[in-house]
């Protein structure tokens, strides 16, 4: 069966203005941290190990960091600006555990634009229940003359 | 100066004792492509200016930044 690919927004430099977020929300599955540490080798038993999240100081298992922070990717490739995106930089402050089962906000804020070069700075910030669990910025150029 | 020497050495990982108005793509390996984006928009933010293209440019060197900055009012203490 022929799998679809989801085609990213397709948002133009003079179409976004700074201040304006864009959002999207992800459940954090066993499954996707399964496959995170498949494709990392990170098998850490913080993340993998039932028993061990349970003797932990988390007493369950916790999401890797970069797996949420990777979502980031996606915010930018998919959704603001989405396709003509080149990602140039991401910070990372990791700030609260995500455990399993979890539904994360996942929030991007225009926080600069830089009209001579076509850059995009954005406050970037992953929310569970209302508090910030990771938070960075992200620059991302938008290539309007691919 | 403090402070665009800051910037320099933040985005391009340098130490701000090594920079010279003559630092320049030629003599600093991380100053490539990608980071000359990254540093036009942190002078734009962390100075409160923007830059036009040819400005963007025009720049070859830590000298021509200066040039760039002063242009636009940016008084730089040395």
């Amino acid at each position: 069966m022929e799998q679809k690919t989801p085609y990213p927004a397709h948002l133009n430099f003079s179409d976004i203005q700074v201040g304006a977020s864009y959002t999207f929300t992800k459940v954090i599955s066993e499954e996707t941290v399964d496959q995170f540490a498949q494709i990392t080798g990170d098998f850490n038993p913080l993340h993998c190990d039932p028993a061990y999240g349970k003797q932990s100081k988390f007493k369950k298992n916790i999401a890797h960091g970069m797996l949420i922070g990777s979502l980031f990717s996606t915010l930018v490739g998919m959704y603001c600006p989405g396709r003509d995106c080149l990602y140039l930089s991401q910070t990372l402050k990791f700030r609260r555990p995500i455990f399993l089962e979890d539904q994360v906000t996942v929030k991007g804020t225009v926080s600069n634009k830089s009209e001579s070069v076509k850059i995009l700075t954005m406050k970037t910030e992953v929310i569970v229940d209302g508090k910030i669990a990771v938070s960075g910025e992200a620059k991302v150029r938008i290539l309007e003359n691919r | 100066m403090k402070r665009l020497k800051a910037i320099l050495s933040d985005v391009l990982e340098i130490d701000e004792a090594s920079i010279t108005d003559e630092t320049s793509p030629d003599n600093v390996d991380t100053w490539d492509s990608m980071n000359g984006l990254v540093l036009v928009t942190e002078l734009e933010i962390k100075f409160n200016i923007k830059f036009k293209m040819e400005e963007v440019t025009s720049v070859k060197c830590v000298g021509d930044i200066k040039a760039a900055l002063r242009s636009h009012g940016v008084v730089l203490s040395e």
